[in-house]
Formats: C-alpha cells, structure tokens, sequence
C-alpha cells in the first residue's frame, strides 16, 4: 500500500493507518532533525512536533508526494526552532567529532575534516542540497517539492556543487599537506 | 554500494563529463562515509506513537460504526469475557475495592535470574555497531544505530545549550547486589470458540473456515458517548469521549482548575466504572495535556503554541506502583494510568494506559558504585547527552534522590518486553522549562555498562556563524542560511 493510499485511509477515518505512517518515517525524520541539531532531546521534541503538525494538518495534504509534504513540515518546524533558539546559528554548519580507534580515529578526522573545510566553502543552498541528497537519501524531485524549487535546479545545484566539492578537497588536502610537514621554526 | 551508484548515475546523466573523472566517485564515497549513524530511542519512539494514535481517536469516534449484518453484534458478548479476562479487576457495574485481599489486581511472580536477557540502552552491541558503520559508509539507507554514533559531523557546539547535573547532598545508598527487573504480562489470551464463531455472520465470508482465532483488539462504542478499545496483545484498554469541539475558556483565561478538582473529577470517573485507583500510586497532575513537561518548551516555540495554550485540559496520572515503589519516564515524570480532563467541561475525555498488571521479576546485578552514577545523572541520564571538553557547561543542581522504577523497552525477536527497572530519581533544583523534571538513573548494571562516547569536535571554522546577511529563498530567514547565499 503506498504513503497515498494510507493517507486516504486516514482521511476516511481508519486512523491506525496513521501509525503505519509514521512507523515508515519516524526514523528518517529523526535523523534528517537530528542530523541538523546534534541534540537527542531536540531531535526528539521537534519529530513529536513534525508528526503531530502532519497528524492536524494530514486534510490539508492535496496529493504528491507525501514523504516530500512530510519532509516540508519537517523543514519549517526546524527553522522555526532556530529562529526562536538559535538566531545566529547556521542550520547547515558542521563541525566534526569522531570517537574510532586512535589510528582510524586520527585518518578519519583528516578525511572529515577535508570534507567539511570543503563543505564550507559551498552556499547553504548548495550544503542543503547535498545533505538533503546524500544523507537524507532523497530523490531530487522530492527535494525540489521540499525547496520550492525545479527539479532541473535541484539537479544542476547538486551536479554543481560536487564538481566544486572535487576541486576544493584536492585543494584542501593539500593544504593540509603542506602544513603538516613544515618544520618548526 | 547502490546508493554510490544511483547518484553517481544522476551525475552522469547530469554532466556526462563527469564521468572521465575518477575523483567524482571518491567525493561521493567520502560524503557518504561522513553521514552520521543514528537511531531512535525506543521508548520515545513507542511513547509518540502512543500520543499520535491517541490523539487520533477522537476522529475515530465521530465515525459510525460500519456493521455488515446486525448478527454481528453477537461478537459483544466476546468482547466483555475478553475486558474481564484481561483485567479482573475491571468489572462494569461494581465499585472499586481495595487491592489487596481482594483476588490478584497486581501479581508478580518471580523467575530466574537475568530472564529478560542482557538489557542495554544501545539497540546494537559495540561489534555491531562498527559492522553497521561500517556498511553505512557504503549505504546510507541501512543506518540505525545507537543514539550517539561513535563519528559524527556536529553543529557549532557554542550555540547549544550544555547542562552538568551536579548531586552534592549526602552518600547514596547502594547495598543491594541484585535488584529485581519486572516485565509487565500481556492480557490472557483467548480463544473463540466454534460456538461462538457459529453465532457471528458477516455475511461476506465463511468465519469457521479459519478454524481456531483469537480475539485480539476489540472496540466497543456507546452512540454519543465513550469508545473502549481493548487490546489483548498488549494487555490495555483505553477509553475515549466521543468529541466534536472542545468548549473553549473565554478571552484572558486559561481554562485550567486546580490540582485537587482535576484529581478529584478523574477520580470520580473511574470509580464510577469501576476502575479501582488503590492499585496505582497518588495521583498527579501533569503540566500540559498530552505534552510532556520537558517537550512543550519547544513545542511552545511552533505554530502548534496556542492551540496547545488553548486546549482546556489536564492531564492527571496515577503512577503504576509495585512493592510500593512508584513509576517514572526517564524525564522524571510520572506513568501509569492517564486521565485526561475537559476542565472548561470539568468531565474526564479519555483514559488510557490502563494495564494488565501481571508482572514476572528477575534478578540482576546493580551498580554498587556511587561515581558511576553520578557520573550518568551528570550528563542527564543515559540517553542524555555529551559535550565536548572545552564547551561552555550550565550547572544544574539535583536534590536528593527517591528509589523508583523507570519504564523501559527493550526488543528481540519481533517482540517489545515492557520493563519496570529500579533507578534512582534525582529531582531538578531550580528547573527551566527546558531542563526535565528530574534525571532518572536505572541501577542496573547492564544499563550503564555502555560507554556513551564525548564527542570531540575540532573547530575548523565560525566564519558564518553570525552572518545574518539577506535570505536566499522566500520563506526561509537568513540566520538558518548562515554564509550569503551564493549561486553559481
């Protein structure tokens, strides 16, 4: 049965198909939240915010993609928090941690660091693009709906931003390769 | 691999010249590799699933009960041998009576030790974890992991709020080597009869051919009035109020009445039907109807805020009690059987959370070392969070703590176990809205044997950390964008 058909079944009253819903999403809202507060408790509070807003707001859903519609809630529900919590906070900023083995730990950071020099260096539009796409593993069409942009500007942003991401990285690594072996003065 | 490859495709099919490059398949390895791996907690994922569906109910109720045939209603009688089997103390029509000396309301029935298994706040063990890490660095679709992953990109530490729980009053009590662990029992199980399948006609199909069934959920409705949904599986019922609109408190009142009123209207109603409250602990009345106290901080800050500050309810809990011991969340609010009260209409809307209690116990180690828990009750419990070292840390002090059980699930082989576990429960002193009532710290060894790791970030840039220049998309602020928007 598709996302569609469960909201019709809704729609019409069966409400545990809700639930069906929301066993689908829950996980990928968490994430794609908690991806972008690095906080478990606010991670938690803003899903239970998203999935009650869909809940109230489910009649108002006029077709398409529901995991998109779901997606936009998810969206707007974080920018409202960081507009009320955080109002110099950078939604798509990262930083890195890591807590592997000494050795990978190490390697590790060096790649992610490399990524994230790189990831800066993009637009936030282009840094949400690629997150949205990568991370959050969604179709660019549905990233388009949740943007309000095309599909073929999705497309171009996200093609875009890996040629530079290419560029920079190499750039970056070496960089860092220059300075980890300049000797002390 | 597969998800390398598709968006590698899309790359392709995009800028063909890409595809000459042997760099591109790197850079997309490596961002994929650099998705964090995390999972959600199991007993917040259960809880809001619970609300959600409870919330629902209501639009449930307002439907008309589809019937196929009147002989269909032969099934009630099921249903009512079905409620009181499943809660003998529930019987329609009787009024409540004391527990004790009177037939089996609460039993627990001892086994052998560590029967539940190994319990642990991480879903994965440490091994399986780096395997799962390991195949997220290749596939990002199959992450589900613990609630803190080992290797993490991390937003700006400096714009998130860290707290340490500080406990300073005297010397925690901890003699006991073992403590008990209670799985709650789901309700009896039954069976309907040939007889009883004989008297049911659908009409549409031929009951008796599926042999032996058994009678598992059930929804019994009063025209006008309360739906009672009965679920064997799970051994609970709840009951709902059939409801159109609420009646709303007038401009410049809350709509709320005192503690004691609510206390006593929900009490009221459930001794009405028979719903005997002597079972539970002393009931308490929570902050927010259907909002935990330590969530509505951030709910107040969506749209949802003043249909929340609006809704004219209360929500009174009688927390589920064993040996005398009470029942808390790991947020140190209470659980147990919830009324929820109209208080513009001073009438109970819905009781849920009413349980078999039927409990099966079993021994296992405790944790005798005070530092250890102190040590989780400083980070804010075991699902709480880490901060890094060099972070700014707000102080928060803790009163002395009670002796509790604290809910948790815990699930293997396609089946959720609903635990009580003995923890201690260390009130917040001076409280915000965004800090929890108290932290709830389990005592069972298995439960604090997992090292949550500290995230170490390395701070690489802050350059758009306070840029608030001009917006690149309609709806969107600029402070969510950071950096000026650029486009190519």
């Amino acid at each position: 049965m598709t996302d569609e058909q469960l909201v019709s079944e809704v729609a019409a009253g069966k409400t545990d198909s809700f639930g069906k819903l929301y066993d689908a999403y829950v996980d990928r809202i968490y994430a794609f939240l908690w991806f972008r507060t690095r906080h478990t408790e606010t991670a938690e509070d803003l899903t239970s915010t998203v999935f009650l807003k869909a809940l109230d707001r489910l009649k108002q859903f006029s077709g398409g993609s529901f995991r998109a519609w779901l997606y936009t809630i998810a969206r707007t529900t974080l920018i409202d928090h960081y507009r009320t919590h955080h109002p110099t906070d950078d939604v798509d900023g990262l930083e890195i941690g890591t807590a592997d083995d000494h050795d990978a730990r190490i390697d590790r950071q060096l790649q992610l660091e490399k990524i994230h020099l790189a990831l800066r260096q993009l637009s936030a539009e282009q840094r949400r693009v690629v997150t949205m796409r990568v991370w959050d593993d969604l179709p660019h069409a549905e990233i388009a709906q949740i943007l309000g942009q095309t599909e073929a500007a999705v497309k171009m942003t996200f093609s875009r931003s890996v040629q530079k991401l290419k560029d920079l990285i190499i750039a970056v690594a070496l960089i860092i390769n220059v300075l980890t072996h300049v000797k002390p003065q | 691999m597969s998800n390398l490859n598709n968006i590698l495709d899309e790359l392709y099919a995009i800028e063909p010249s890409l595809k000459s490059n042997p760099d591109v398949p790197k850079i997309v390895a490596t961002l994929l590799a650099a998705r964090p791996v995390v999972a959600v907690d199991e007993a917040f994922r259960m809880q809001l699933r619970q609300r959600l569906l409870q919330r629902s109910e209501p639009v449930r109720t307002a439907r008309p009960v589809s019937m196929f045939k009147q002989p269909w209603l032969y099934a009630v009688p099921v249903a009512v041998i079905a409620a009181i089997f499943i809660f003998p103390k529930l019987r329609p029509g009787s009024n409540p009576v004391p527990g004790p000396g009177n037939g089996p309301a609460v039993t627990v029935q001892s086994t052998g030790d560590r029967a539940f298994g190994v319990l642990s706040t991480a879903t994965l063990t440490a091994e399986s974890m780096a395997t799962r890490q390991a195949a997220a660095a290749t596939d990002s679709t199959t992450a589900t992991t613990p609630t803190v992953a080992p290797s993490s990109l991390l937003v700006k530490p400096d714009v998130l709020t860290y707290y340490k729980y500080v406990y300073s009053g005297p010397a925690l009590q901890l003699a006991n080597a073992q403590l008990n662990v209670f799985e709650r029992q789901p309700g009896a199980e039954l069976v309907a009869t040939s007889n009883v399948l004989n008297a049911i006609d659908l009409g549409t199909l031929d009951l008796q051919t599926f042999g032996s069934m058994n009678v598992q959920n059930i929804t019994l409705t009063q025209p006008d009035g309360f739906t009672l949904n009965i679920s064997q599986p799970d051994g609970s019922i709840s009951l709902y109020r059939a409801q159109t609109s609420f009646i709303r408190p007038a401009a410049g009142e809350t709509g709320a009445i005192p503690d004691d009123e609510a206390i006593k209207i929900a009490t009221d109603f459930l001794g009405q039907h028979g719903i005997d409250v002597s079972l539970y602990g002393q009931p308490k009345v929570q902050p927010s109807y259907a909002v935990p106290a330590f969530g509505r901080a951030v709910l107040e800050t969506t749209d949802l805020k003043e249909s929340i500050a609006a809704t004219p309810m209360t929500q009174v809990v009688f927390p589920v009690v064993i040996d005398g011991v009470a029942s808390f969340g790991l947020w140190g609010d209470p659980i147990g059987m919830t009324v929820d009260v109209d208080t513009a209409n001073r009438q109970v809307m819905s009781v849920y959370n009413l349980t078999s209690r039927r409990y099966i116990s079993s021994a296992y180690p405790a944790v005798t070392d005070a530092a250890t828990i102190l040590n989780v009750a400083a980070r804010g419990g075991v699902y709480g969070s880490t901060y890094p070292a060099e972070t700014a840390v707000t102080e928060v002090k803790l009163g002395e703590p009670e002796r509790v059980l604290t809910q948790m699930y815990r699930y293997d082989a396609g089946r959720s176990r609903d635990l009580l576990v003995p923890a201690l429960r260390f009130p917040v002193i001076d409280r915000t809205a965004a800090m929890p009532s108290a932290i709830v710290v389990p005592l069972i060894k298995d439960l604090l044997a997992v090292d949550t790791p500290v995230i170490e970030p390395l701070i690489i840039d802050d350059d758009g950390a306070n840029s608030s220049s001009g917006s690149s998309s309609g709806s969107e602020p600029a402070l969510i964008n950071g950096a000026s928007p650029e486009r190519d």
